[in-house]
């Protein structure tokens, strides 16, 4: 399996990542490699297998519309995270 | 010049009035300082799991039932991966290809021309959060992130700006007649983007469309309609092929503008949530939604002035607000006199914090003349007071009207002889005068005498003199 330049140019702008000009190659041939380990599952024969929608055999796992009555304190749920006035500092992506 | 119609599909956001938010226990109603209506889940942190809110599903499923849907019985969640900062997880948890309801419509009348709107359907999904841009850079608030968020596809059957119009105010109507959202453009609990094409009149291909995005009036999307359809005429006359993009409209200059980002990159790369499992609905499940659904607002309408014989303003006012008026039919069931029933809640500001059976036993009061027509409001301000029993009220305001006739009878009789003088002028042709004999009558009984019945004893009783 080949993985050519602009797909993983495409795939890193979706990811937002910059990939350096020297590291493309050894990517793409790394990328290409996993490709092709899971096109093995192409080989099995799911002729008349419904697809699976998810691989636990649950279903209708729901909740009550009930709001919790603690909430976590701000502080601590924005500890991990550089803020300010309470919001969440971002790096400049917009405009 | 080649003649041209619009085809237009309308994409609605409509926000679910539920408690909480569709994967977490967060609060899901507005307001509130940045980052308060939030926690690990819907701020996507690593390690949490999203648990689906029952409710989110039954108000999704009343509102296609309103809609004439089709409800699944089987329906899964997908994550549609997209970056932007207003969404933490990296990725939306949304509804490709089981949406909860498919195949609905609307029916609409645009100057006399009925016409049927297709609606493709209506999935179930997460909002994303709020970016607040300061000077100092930008900042993320999440409490948005996880509202309960309902979004219904149109077919693109829509030809002209008065069309989406009559589609969004029908569409608006019908999901607060059920229940199930405010639907309020100014808050952003609804919201529309249009997706617009232009075609030769005749020709039946669909082309090169256009989606305008956050639109936040019916007024702007009426005139973005507008100077879309005129833009993309201009461009196809001039020979330009117009291209797949998304679109904003400037209301100051009434042009719709590009936003130039990077379509042809953009690729959601949907799958099957893995933390999320199927929603498998039963035909009982369909059955109890279809319970809920009420009849229509023309139906109730109609309803409330052929059958309970409410003048149309009344019944008008009444329907304008559906939790008001389904207060209204659960309290009319026990009344006598709906038109009473229907003027006492009209004249309360907040008619819809008192339960029924408070309106029921509060009409029937009046219409028995056993409280004077002062007493409904005094009542309602001390039962919200003290959420008290309506006859224990009654008693202790002592706003009963005065029914004892012997003590009417005995209290006229001291006002006659305790006022001999006005009770000459009337004897002399002043007819007046009576009005001061009864206001004594009403001084000693505290107002709680019937009026009319006070002045025909006073009346009969002056006459035997
Ligand atoms: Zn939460």
């Amino acid at each position: 399996m080949q993985l050519d330049a602009k797909t993983l140019d495409t795939l890193a702008w979706l990811s937002r990542l910059d990939i350096p000009a020297e590291e493309e190659e050894a990517l793409s041939s790394s990328i290409a490699e996993m490709l092709t380990f899971f096109q093995q599952l192409s080989a099995l024969d799911t002729e008349g297998v419904e697809p699976t929608a998810h691989i636990a055999p649950l279903e209708n796992v729901l909740r009550e519309d009930e709001p919790f009555s603690e909430r976590l304190d701000r502080d601590l749920l924005l500890s991990g995270t550089e803020s300010e006035d309470g919001l969440i500092t971002l790096p400049k992506v917009v405009g | 010049m080649a003649k041209y119609e619009s085809v237009i599909g309308l994409e609605v956001h409509i926000e679910l009035r539920t408690k909480t938010k569709i994967f977490c226990d967060c609060p899901a109603d507005h307001g509130g300082d940045p980052n308060t209506r939030c926690c690990p889940v819907c701020m996507g942190m690593p390690g949490t799991l999203p648990v689906l809110n029952k409710r989110v599903v039954e108000f999704a499923s009343r509102a296609g039932m309103m809609l004439n849907c089709e409800i699944a019985h089987f329906s899964k969640m997908d994550r549609k991966n997209y970056f932007y900062p207003d969404l933490p997880k990296a990725y939306q948890i949304s509804q490709l290809d089981h949406p909860l309801c498919e195949h609905g419509y609307i029916d609409i009348n645009v100057n006399g021309e009925e016409k049927r709107i297709g609606i493709t359907r209506i999935h179930i999904e997460e909002d994303a959060g709020k970016l607040v841009h300061t000077d100092g850079g930008s900042g993320a608030d999440c409490n948005r992130c996880g509202v309960p968020l309902i979004e219904i596809v149109s077919e693109p059957d829509i030809r002209t700006a008065a069309q989406a119009r009559a589609y969004l105010e029908r569409l608006r109507e019908l999901i607060r007649w059920v229940g199930v959202s405010d639907c309020q453009m100014e808050t952003g609990s609804m919201r529309c983007d249009v997706n617009l094409s232009i075609r030769p009149v005749g020709d039946t291909n669909l082309y090169t469309r256009t989606e305008i995005k956050n639109l936040n009036s019916f007024k702007h999307i009426v005139a973005a309609i507008d100077a879309e359809k005129a833009r993309q005429i201009d461009e196809t006359e001039a020979g330009r092929a117009l291209v797949q993009e998304t679109r904003r409209y400037d209301p100051e200059k009434d042009k719709t503008y590009s936003m130039r980002v990077k379509e042809n990159a953009n690729d959601y790369r949907y799958f099957p949530d893995p933390d999320l499992v199927p929603i498998i609905l039963t035909d009982e499940d369909h059955a109890r939604f279809r319970a809920m659904i009420p009849d229509l607002p023309e139906e109730r309408l109609a309803k409330y002035v052929n059958e309970l014989k409410l003048p149309e303003a009344t019944a008008k006012s009444l329907c304008e607000e559906p939790v008001l008026a389904n207060l209204f039919s659960a309290a009319a069931e026990q009344v006598q006199q709906p038109k009473l029933l229907a003027n006492l809640m009209l004249a309360d500001s907040d008619a819809v914090s008192i339960p029924a059976e408070i309106w029921t036993e509060l009409t029937n009061l009046c219409a028995a003349n056993k409280i004077n027509r002062s007493a409904p409001a005094k009542l309602l301000e001390a039962y919200r007071e003290t959420g008290k029993d309506i006859s224990a009220l009654v008693q202790e305001l002592g706003l009963e009207q005065v029914q004892d006739t012997g003590l009417l009878n005995s209290v006229a009789d001291e006002v006659i002889a305790a006022n001999p003088k006005a009770v000459a002028d009337y004897k002399a042709g002043k007819e007046a005068a009576i009005k001061a004999l009864m206001g004594q009558i009403m001084k000693r009984t505290k107002g709680a005498a019937n009026p009319q019945e006070a002045t025909a004893l006073l009346k009969e009783k002056l006459a035997k003199l």
